[in-house]
């Protein structure tokens, strides 16, 4: 498998396959499983990341995420196969969207029914801060360890 | 965090419930008080919590109008309400991108999927929901005449009521034309809709990575004006996309190439 994230070129035996159902996207990893590839992609702009499959365009899952330029990165990737047949288990992808880091867990076999958003079947996100809200002077965030910050702008006291 | 000076929290806990919490910050000594509403996983089918609203009580106002407290929450793709009553489920499509449009007001899309010419077409409408004195009221605000037609994403400017949506049909080759349209929710009236072909703009609306007000919209260390002065000077007449939008880049001088702007953030 070769790829630039734009031109996608598989070499099979003495043969050059296409892959036609990238369409636009851009590949942001491959992840290799035996003698097989899973391809991660997404558009510059988008609202989801695609994981599609080099042999195989029945499947597809697809996971919600909002995406902008440069803003997704794959870190690491795994595919945990239970036994000989490929649609059994889950393919883990660690990636970082803007300052949020996410595990995703991808059942295989779900990848094949017809909605690709079912494939995912667990999102765990980190970051710095979650919960924000904001009405003058106060604003507020939830930090990960489960404290609430409340500021009000007129009262450094206030806390 | 209401118009009223409350404070409200949204919690999951240990035993697959949601819970709500209050504080009240006009008092002298704010704590914490309830949980106020309680509901278990199983009553939203599991699923997780994309958006929070609530609109405070008017028993702190002078003139205390009887308003009730009333708390929306979107799991995932269903939105629910809370009136200080009963839970319901208020979306009974496919909801998403709640916004505020103040503490009285949200707006949603409704998705629900058709069939057009044996084509598939995923339907979608603006709605408003309208606090009242201890009810609501939800009305569909836009929705796009052509029938071939979809909503790919919406924002709000809250500061001018007006809506910003983003729409796409599909033309003789199977991809999308894009259009954007400017509609004003006050006088129900499109202001402008113009075919767009700017990438940056599509992606921009269609991603939602952005904070839209007073008819600019904010994202990273940009700007786009929206030139909302032009549709009252062209009233009706045909306007360009480059004329409708300018664009700023560097807005904020930054010290170092690598820090960057990011909206939406306390940090």
């Amino acid at each position: 498998m070769l790829s630039n994230g734009h031109e996608h070129y598989l070499l099979k035996g003495m043969g050059q396959k296409n892959l036609p159902n990238i369409k636009d996207k851009v590949i942001r990893s491959v992840i290799n499983k035996n003698d097989e590839f899973y391809l991660v992609t997404s558009k510059d702009y988008d609202r989801d990341i695609d994981i599609l499959h080099t042999d195989d365009q029945k499947f597809n899952a697809s996971i919600k995420r909002m995406l902008e330029p440069g803003m997704l990165e794959v870190k690491d990737s795994y595919v945990l196969n239970h036994s000989d047949d490929v649609k059994d288990g889950n393919m883990v992808i660690l990636s970082k969207a803007g300052e949020n880091l996410y595990i995703d867990t991808i059942s295989l076999a779900l990848g094949y029914e017809d909605d690709p958003d079912k494939a995912v079947i667990d999102t765990c996100v980190d970051n710095s801060y979650f919960a924000y809200g904001f009405n003058w002077p106060y604003f507020s965030f939830a930090t990960k360890d489960n404290f609430i910050l409340i500021y009000n702008a007129f009262n450094q006291n206030f806390i | 965090m209401t118009d009223t000076h409350d404070f409200y929290t949204l919690c999951e806990t240990n035993d697959e419930h949601m819970e709500v919490y209050t504080i009240d910050l006009d008092c002298d000594d704010p704590f914490i008080n309830g949980p106020i509403l309680r509901y278990g996983f199983e009553t939203v089918n599991h699923k997780l919590v994309s958006g929070f609203h609530v609109r405070g009580s008017s028993r702190k106002e002078k003139i205390n109008l009887n308003k009730q407290l009333m708390v929306f929450i979107m799991h995932d793709d269903e939105l629910w309400g809370w009136n200080s009553k009963e839970l319901d489920r208020i979306s009974q499509n496919q909801a998403s991108n709640m916004y505020y449009l103040s503490d009285d007001s949200v707006c949603y899309l409704d998705t629900n999927s058709i069939i057009v010419g044996g084509k598939h077409i995923e339907h979608s409408e603006v709605k408003l929901i309208d606090c009242l004195f201890g009810s609501w009221k939800e009305t569909c605000i836009y929705e796009e005449r052509e029938k071939k037609a979809e909503i790919l994403n919406f924002g709000v400017d809250n500061q001018r009521r007006r809506l910003i949506i983003l729409s796409g049909i599909k033309n003789s080759k199977d991809k999308r034309d894009k259009f954007v349209t400017i509609f004003d929710i006050d006088t129900e009236q499109i202001l402008v809709r113009i075919k767009i072909q700017s990438r940056e703009i599509i992606g921009r609306l269609k991603s939602n990575l952005y904070n839209f007000t007073e008819g600019h919209i904010y994202y990273n260390n940009k700007v786009i004006k929206v030139r909302y002065d032009l549709l009252e000077t062209f009233k009706g007449g045909e306007i360009l996309e480059h004329q409708l939008f300018d664009h700023y880049s560097d807005v904020i001088k930054l010290k170092s190439s690598s820090d960057v702007i990011q909206c939406d953030t306390p940090l």
